[in-house]
């Protein structure tokens, strides 16, 4: 478990209060011991929490940490969220997000600045758009910790934000952000990028889903018949061109996907070789079945081939006329467990078919090295009566959770190269911005960025590059996309770009910020904010960090413990004065280690414990009786050689056993600690017990010693050695 | 087991006699006030983990009741258990991913409980090149990169680990084999059990979060900022996972940005499974910095071993880093880093106080004293076994 300040090992034990004196604990050991141990006590992080934002928060101005609402100062927005949106926070969050919760960050704080700054601070509000707040979101659609109806406590919560808005007279597109800032652009302002080239040759059906609405998705190959996918239950459209699978398919005809009976495994014509190529973001991992991505099938049962997924792997069925190859398209090559080759992000994933090499998977440019279990052979009995079918089985029981971006088939088997070129050719709708800076660097100068929609949420701004007609030398640093007027918090990639210019067309990074969508790419207006542009500035000062959240403590907690196993192993070994390598006690330790308590928090203390506490002091009083020279230097004058009966005959001679015994565990003077006259009646008690019926036939001066180990062993393991 | 003579009808007798004992002794414990006999008992229990001989009791009341109770303390620190059982059980749960406290003692573990026994700046054990082995002769096994007999036979031999002589510093860097220079050697980081608990498989990140655990008192659910840059996030971190990029906006980034940013101090750092060793490469960056980058090719590419601590802007910046520079190349640098910060000492001082008090600061009154031992912690040169005192001091009942 973490060991944060405000980690959970602060939170109240259960029912118990604090202990000043030994004698209650020496109780509750007792207890214990007797199997009413408290449990164990849990603790550590929730695995769901964490903080969530957006863009279009509230601006953040330099030298402003809070930001401000519409023209409001930080003081009226506090006042307005903390009657607004923070008594909903507090009612509702607390556990995890006041401060000493596993969550951050702490927008239930109990003091409202403290959790205004960490809801302004992380962008958890969009006045301008409060449907578009995290806030909202996370209860809506991730169902995050709802605390009666998600749909109803969103509504709650974006009516709160409403509330605080109209409180601030918020005016819905934020402001501008001053400073160094760019000319802006919107998406119809970029020009679409074609990318790398792809190999194109060999397509029998390609569908690159740019239609965006509609319930045909179509086959642009130009290869006759087209085999155009007709979208049926749920599936949508991505904004970014792709189809978005739920429950859902897109199904070609039957009669249109004979073409790929015909193009490939038709006995007198067909290639005998194909390849199926896929821009693929699986939704998750735990979908199995194999859960169908593309098929060429007919039921469950009969398939020419399907792509499908199971679990962290791809699957891939391959009809052929080997008889230890079934109808359907089985036994699979499947990518191992252990390589967890599919994951839920963005792929590309091709498969192939030869008559050499059999099936081969591909992901990400790369061959998974997974070998085909059966030889390759040829295709004549696909059977050309099957429908091409994406996101699901025909019969519509194998769904598919994710998104495909693009898929092709061939009618060949695409070589390494070609499928590594189709790779890195990427996939979906690529724009070019350029940004004028002219105002800051001169005319005919600007930066220039490849724009494209990562996925519903997001914009990718890749591989900034400064443009100008002429060799400058001019220095730009802390660049960041501004969207709407205002900067994402999050996802900014180019903060610590500090570059000298010095050639016309100079890469400024070569990576990619990711810029959270506002109001979406029909009306969402970019534009580039610089600390360093030129011969200008606007240095940027860090906001001074918020105050840290007060320490919650919960009730009191037991003052003393129990002592771990090696501690108890050292304190028997200490009291008896045996050697803990001493075959008895090192073999004893050695099996009883992981019974002993691992720590020393009472609570934690169960019987099993005790009962491993009780076996080692056996084995240490065992071999402090047995030894001569031990037991003759503790107990000097105890006839360890005389019947039971003699032995323990007096109290003369018990006191010659039991004080050196109760002075050496429990010490001397020691007001917390039983003393002699408390203990004794005990051990009398169990001396009585132990040589009751004996006679000095019956209990010679073994059963001297055997009670002796009793006596030591008692209280070797009682609470008044085990706790401290 | 020859010369045991009970039976086991008598061992089931004697259990019944132990637990009747306990009951009984409910009833007649002693009241709980605590003059300096019970408040030394009980600091030589809390630091030595054992309990005092009669006269290391009487001079430990003594010495509390004249007032001199951090000199008591240094008595029950002179205890061999201490170290051998204390000491190394408050280790052992760091070095191991599991947090177990049943590990073997190893280089992690002797060269912790080393630092503290020879009153070093704690802020060493992050830094120093420095390692802790057994004094030649002193068992069999001589320290080796590929094997943990060395500390197994110094724990199963009982070596008194308190003893300069028997357990004695050397340099990293001079250590046969080594594939550490001076400016590369880094405390524990750079310790063969380090090594194979956070440096096997993965991606080296681990190395990081248990650092964080363990010397700045925060998982990574505590460091989240999500407003911190991404330049540093590698390829190998997807950007939208399962198709919603908002979970990386808002989750995965808050760790990734600053967490990625400072483990490329560890870029030249690689558990050989099959040798059973750490493998320092200067110069050339391992394969598991560099793994799946086409899960996002815009990604950051390893290229050395630089570190840059992107939290000291933010929330985090309240940890008060106070290190010159907040960024540079390798574990030692990184090491100083989190060495010389504000939460360091907090963070040690508070997991000694709950080692020492069996609780974790749970008042008002705990938490200022945390902060007093802090400073304290830092004016002493950084010296734990003064924190131990202090806690002991605190903690010994009234």
């Amino acid at each position: 478990m973490a060991k944060g300040t405000n980690s959970s090992s602060h939170r109240s034990p259960r029912g118990q209060r604090a202990h000043g004196r030994l004698g209650p604990v020496l109780c509750l050991v007792a207890f214990a011991a007797l199997g009413t141990a408290c449990g164990d006590y849990g603790g550590g992080s929730s695995s769901n929490l964490g903080g969530v934002v957006t863009s279009g928060g509230l601006p953040n101005t330099p030298g402003d940490p809070g930001g401000t609402g519409g023209g409001a100062t930080t003081e009226e927005n506090i006042t307005a969220f903390s009657q607004t949106v923070h008594p909903i926070l507090r009612d509702n969050c607390v556990d995890c997000h006041a401060g000493s919760g596993p969550g951050t960050p702490h927008i239930a704080n109990a003091d409202a600045a403290v959790a205004y700054a960490a809801v302004v601070d992380n962008q958890k509000v969009n006045l301008g758009n409060p449907e578009q707040s995290r806030l909202v979101r996370r209860l809506v659609a991730d169902f995050h910790h709802c605390w009666s109806n998600c749909v109803m406590d969103g509504a709650q919560m974006q009516a709160a934000i409403q509330a605080w808005a109209d409180m601030v007279d918020f005016g819905g597109g934020g402001t501008t952000v001053a400073g160094i800032v760019s000319n802006s652009l919107g998406f119809s302002d970029g020009f679409e990028d074609e990318g790398q080239e792809r190999y194109r040759d060999n397509v029998i059906a390609l569908y690159e889903f740019k239609e965006g609405e509609g319930t045909v998705a179509a086959d642009t190959s130009g290869v006759d018949p087209a085999m155009d996918l007709a979208l049926e239950g749920s599936v949508e459209w991505m904004s970014n061109y792709g189809l978005s699978f739920e429950e859902g398919r897109a199904m070609a005809s039957r009669e249109s996907s004979r073409k790929l009976f015909d193009r490939i495994a038709e006995p007198n014509g067909g290639s005998q070789q194909f390849s199926v190529e896929a821009w693929v973001i699986p939704g998750n991992v735990d979908q199995e079945g194999p859960a169908r991505i593309i098929s060429y099938s007919r039921g469950t049962g009969q398939r020419n081939f399907h792509l499908g997924q199971v679990l962290y792997n791809y699957n891939f069925r391959n009809r052929t006329i080997l008889p230890e190859v079934d109808d359907n398209g089985r036994p699979a090559l499947q990518t191992p467990d252990a390589e967890q080759d599919l994951q839920a992000t963005q792929q590309h994933v091709v498969v192939t078919y030869d008559q050499y090499r059999g099936r081969r998977i591909y992901v990400n440019g790369r061959w998974t090295d997974d070998e085909d279990p059966v030889p390759a052979s040829r295709l004549w009995n696909w059977d050309p009566e099957f429908n091409f079918v994406l996101g699901n089985e025909t019969s519509s029981n194998r769904p598919w959770e994710g998104r495909v971006q693009l898929v092709v088939v061939y009618d060949v088997a695409l070589t390494d190269a070609q499928i590594t070129q189709n790779f890195n050719a990427g996939v979906g709708k690529r724009l070019v911005f350029r940004f004028d800076v002219s105002q800051w660097t001169g005319p005919g100068t600007f930066i220039e960025f490849v724009v494209s929609e990562l996925d519903e949420y997001s914009y990718l701004f890749c591989t900034p590059t400064f443009i100008s007609p002429g060799v400058t030398n001019l220095r730009l640093s802390n660049m960041r996309i501004v969207v709407n007027g205002q900067i994402p918090v999050s996802g900014q990639a180019f903060v610590n770009v500090d570059a000298q210019i010095t050639s016309t067309r100079q890469e400024l990074s070569p990576q990619c910020s990711v810029i959270p969508k506002d109001a979406g790419p029909d009306s969402d207006v970019f534009a580039l904010d610089f600390e360093y542009l030129g011969e200008f500035e606007n240095p940027i000062v860090p906001p001074p960090p918020g105050p840290l959240p007060p320490r919650e403590f919960g009730e009191a907690l037991p003052t003393e413990g129990v002592r771990s196993f090696e501690r108890v192993n050292e304190t028997m070994a200490i009291l008896t004065g045996v050697d803990p390598n001493a075959s008895g006690p090192q073999a004893a330790f050695a099996e009883l280690t992981q019974q002993l308590p691992g720590g020393v928090d009472l609570r934690a203390f169960s019987s099993s414990q005790q009962v491993a506490i009780s076996k080692l002091s056996l084995e240490y009083c065992d071999t402090l009786i047995e030894t001569p020279a031990l037991r003759g230097a503790l107990f000097p004058g105890f006839p360890f050689d005389q019947p039971a009966t003699v032995a323990y005959g007096t109290p003369a001679s018990r006191d010659l056993l039991i004080d050196p015994l109760v002075d050496r565990m429990s010490g001397v003077n020691v007001a917390n600690q039983p003393s002699r006259a408390e203990v004794r009646p005990i051990l009398d008690g169990l001396i009585d017990e132990l040589i009751l019926g004996c006679d000095a036939a019956t209990c010679g001066a073994d059963r001297t010693r055997t009670v002796g180990k009793a006596v030591c062993s008692a209280l070797l393991s009682s609470a008044a050695v085990s706790m401290h | 087991m020859s010369r045991r003579t009970f039976s086991i009808g008598n061992l089931g007798r004697v259990r019944g006699a132990v637990l009747t004992l306990l009951g009984a002794v409910c009833l007649v414990a002693a009241p709980g006030w605590a003059g300096p006999r019970e408040q030394a008992k009980r600091m030589h229990d809390r630091l030595a983990g054992v309990p005092p001989t009669a006269g290391v009791l009487d001079a430990m009341a003594g010495l509390i009741g004249s007032g001199d109770a951090l000199g008591a303390a240094d008595l029950a620190l002179a205890n061999r258990a201490f170290y051998t059982t204390s000491l190394k059980n408050f280790f052992t749960p760091w070095t191991n991913q599991e947090q177990s406290v049943f590990a073997e003692l190893n280089d992690y573990t002797a060269t912790a409980i080393g630092i503290v026994r020879d009153d070093r700046p704690w802020t060493d054990v992050l830094s120093a090149d420095v390692v802790y082995v057994g004094a030649p002769g002193v068992v069999s096994a001589p320290y080796s990169h590929t094997s943990n007999e060395h500390y197994r036979q110094l724990e199963q031999q009982r070596v008194d680990l308190s003893d300069p002589a028997l357990l004695v510093p050397v340099p990293q860097s001079t250590l046969p084999g080594s594939q550490l220079s001076e400016d590369a050697a880094a405390g524990v980081i750079t310790t063969r059990a380090a090594g194979e608990a956070f440096f096997s498989a993965g991606t080296n990140r681990r190395m990081f979060r248990f650092l964080s655990m363990n010397f700045l008192c925060r998982d990574m659910e505590q460091l989240k900022d999500i407003s911190r840059p991404v330049d540093r996030i590698r390829q190998d971190v997807s950007r939208s996972p399962g198709g919603d990029s908002s979970i990386f906006q808002n989750h995965c980034t808050g760790c990734h940005s600053g967490m990625d940013a400072v483990a490329g101090a560890f870029a030249y750092f690689e558990w050989d499974s099959d040798q059973g060793r750490v493998i320092h490469t200067p110069g050339l960056v391992q394969p598991k910095h560099l793994i799946n980058a086409n899960t996002f090719p815009f990604g950051y590419v390893t290229v050395d071993n630089r570190w840059d601590n992107y939290w000291r802007t933010g929330p985090n910046a309240n940890l008060g880093w106070r290190r010159a520079e907040a960024g540079g190349f390798g574990a030692k640098g990184l090491g100083e880093e989190l060495a010389m910060s504000r939460a360091f000492s907090v963070c040690q001082v508070e997991q000694v106080f709950e080692h020492v008090c069996f609780r974790p600061p749970n008042s008002p009154e705990d938490a200022a004293e945390i902060e007093r031992i802090a400073d304290v912690f830092e004016a002493q040169g950084y010296s734990l076994r003064r924190v131990f005192a202090e806690s002991a001091v605190h903690c010994m009942g009234s």
